[in-house]
């Protein structure tokens, strides 16, 4: 059961994300990028991680991703010139980082024990797996509960979450003084 | 142990579990619906009154057939996609404004966990931890058939309204997310059950914690008309201005999912609220005898019909605000206000000893 909803989901995700690449225009990239969004939503779940669940659909695909769409949009690049005449010289590292990617993901793959485990997905509690590097510490009953990743989050990460938020702040800061109007000084 | 067919009574569990789910899933989504066509006669009708007319009362008693022709009607109406339009987005666009909007009620408990006949019975389709967070992250993905339909339609009023549209439920997402909260401190629950439970078993709703709980109350109400694109913060569909904002370029069907849409989000926003500030079932007692729990969901859906009044009371009664004061109100306003009342509820609830709301009486 686990395992035919996982694999459904991996080929939908699969296939939005290479539909999100191969797109020629870009509202269809970032729509197929939300489907993908929503994918992981469901692999969340199937780890029994309910609130990452739903802070993924919460925040990638209701917040951040509709204000992708509304640059698309206002930016109107929806049909943006073919992409050899503009980014041609990029292609040499588009090699390189696909190459670099893939073994990662190949490092991370092998590394983690999920060959060893009898369930076909890694376990949010195993820290060898790509789930655990994330989420070390907390267990996989846990992990899906607000009060561990909150604990979690202001006990074990609090200097990083706390840098990330004056991260936040400064970017804030720095676009409402970038859009703000010059007033004339008397 | 067997149970029917060769499968064990654990399967049998299961399979029974995901055909309840099914059955109520197809009770809601159907019930909502229905609510949503006399939602349309009722409004047209107090609206009439409230303006010195009758509104509709030709077709059947009372007009009480007239949602029925009106479905009848768009249902066979021409379905037009401009020729410059976007035709898959165009089509995408209704169904992501309605899809969030129907399975929003699944974590809405409408009553008490009961037994009826011996059999557990639960008035809700999934009791999730996150419960109140699903909501919310459902209700943003929403946001997606109004800017959709926007650009989709390839016209300037429609994008524009599209435009106006997201911006605005973005914006009063946040005030409303911060009133909200003030009810989750004061529960220190994300379930919308145990929410619901705590009020009942405390005898009071968390509108009535004075003076932080009715503060947010009042600004989870504003900011939920704001989110519905209601009057008098329909900016986005500001005929005089915008055509019909973002569904300007939408006809037929197509259109009445976008006006279902809306009304469906006005009855989970008013059963949001009802969960959050106003008890659920509450004055009924959770753990009442069986009969006196079955009047629960009953008691859940009069406060819904409330505020789906107020929602067209507010519509006959108030002007529409221009689109900076709306989104002034939103920000410099509601927000502020929504952060302050949030940190003092959260002072109160961590520092007073004794476990009982100070204001209270």
């Amino acid at each position: 059961m686990e395992f035919v909803v996982f694999a459904v989901f991996a080929a939908i995700s699969v296939t939005a994300a290479l539909f999100m690449v191969l797109q020629r225009n870009a509202m269809y990239s970032a729509l197929f990028l939300v489907l993908n969004f929503f994918c992981f939503a469901v692999f969340f779940i199937l780890l029994g991680a309910y609130f990452l669940a739903v802070v993924q659909v919460a925040v990638y695909a209701g917040a951040i991703m509709v204000l992708m769409l509304f640059v698309i949009m206002l930016l109107n690049v929806a049909y943006p010139e073919p992409p050899d005449k503009v980014l041609g010289f990029l292609r040499p590292f588009g090699v390189v980082t696909a190459v670099v990617f893939a073994a990662v993901l190949a490092g991370v793959g092998f590394g983690s024990k999920m060959g060893e485990n009898a369930s076909i997905l890694p376990r949010i509690s195993d820290p060898t797996s790509g789930a655990g590097i994330i989420l070390k510490g907390v267990g996989a009953a846990e992990a899906g509960h607000v009060q561990e990743v909150a604990a979690t989050l202001f006990s074990r990460y609090l200097f990083p979450f706390e840098v990330t938020s004056v991260l936040l702040l400064a970017a804030i800061l720095g676009a409402s003084v970038l859009v703000r109007k010059r007033t004339e000084h008397a | 142990m067997d149970g029917l067919f060769g499968l064990d009574v654990a399967t049998w569990d299961i399979i029974l579990a995901v055909i309840t789910a099914l059955i109520k899933a197809f009770v809601i989504v159907n019930g909502l619906l229905l609510a949503f066509a006399y939602m349309t006669l009722t409004e047209r009708k107090v609206l009439g009154r409230m303006q010195a007319r009758f509104g509709p009362n030709r077709v059947g008693p009372f007009g009480l057939l007239q949602p029925i022709a009106d479905g009848i009607k768009l249902a066979f109406k021409e379905d037009v996609t401009p020729r410059q339009a976007n035709f898959w987005v165009h089509m995408l666009a209704p169904m992501m404004a309605l899809i969030p909007a129907l399975i929003i009620f699944a974590v809405i408990p409408l009553g008490p966990e009961m037994r009826i006949l011996g059999q557990p019975w639960t008035w809700y389709v999934a009791k999730i931890n996150v419960g109140y967070l699903y909501a919310t992250a459902i209700a943003s993905v929403g946001v997606y058939g109004l800017v959709l339909a926007g650009w989709a339609s390839n016209s300037k009023y429609a994008l524009l309204g599209g435009l106006r549209a997201s911006a605005q439920v973005i914006s009063y997402e946040l005030a409303q997310g911060l009133a909200a909260m003030t009810a989750l401190v004061l529960a220190g629950s994300l379930n919308l059950y145990e929410i619901v439970n705590q009020q009942v078993s405390s005898g009071l709703p968390y509108a009535l914690y004075l003076p932080f709980g009715l503060i947010a109350f009042v600004i989870y109400v504003i900011a939920g008309v704001a989110e519905t694109n209601r009057s008098p913060f329909d900016m986005a569909e500001a005929e005089g201005e915008l055509g019909a904002g973002f569904h300007t370029e939408y006809s037929g069907f197509k259109w009445s999912m976008f006006f279902m849409a809306e009304y469906v989000n006005m009855i989970n926003i008013s059963a949001l609220a009802t969960v959050l500030f106003l008890g659920g079932w509450w004055p009924i007692p959770t753990d009442a005898p069986g009969l006196i729990q079955g009047l629960g969901p009953i008691v859940f859906l009069i406060k819904i019909g409330a505020f789906m009044f107020m929602f067209i009371w507010l519509r006959a009664t108030f002007p529409r605000l221009r689109f900076d004061r709306l989104m002034a109100l939103g920000w410099k306003v509601l927000l502020p206000i929504a952060l302050v009342n949030l940190l003092l509820t959260s002072a109160v609830v961590a520092l007073w000893p004794l476990g009982v709301w100070p204001f209270a009486q």
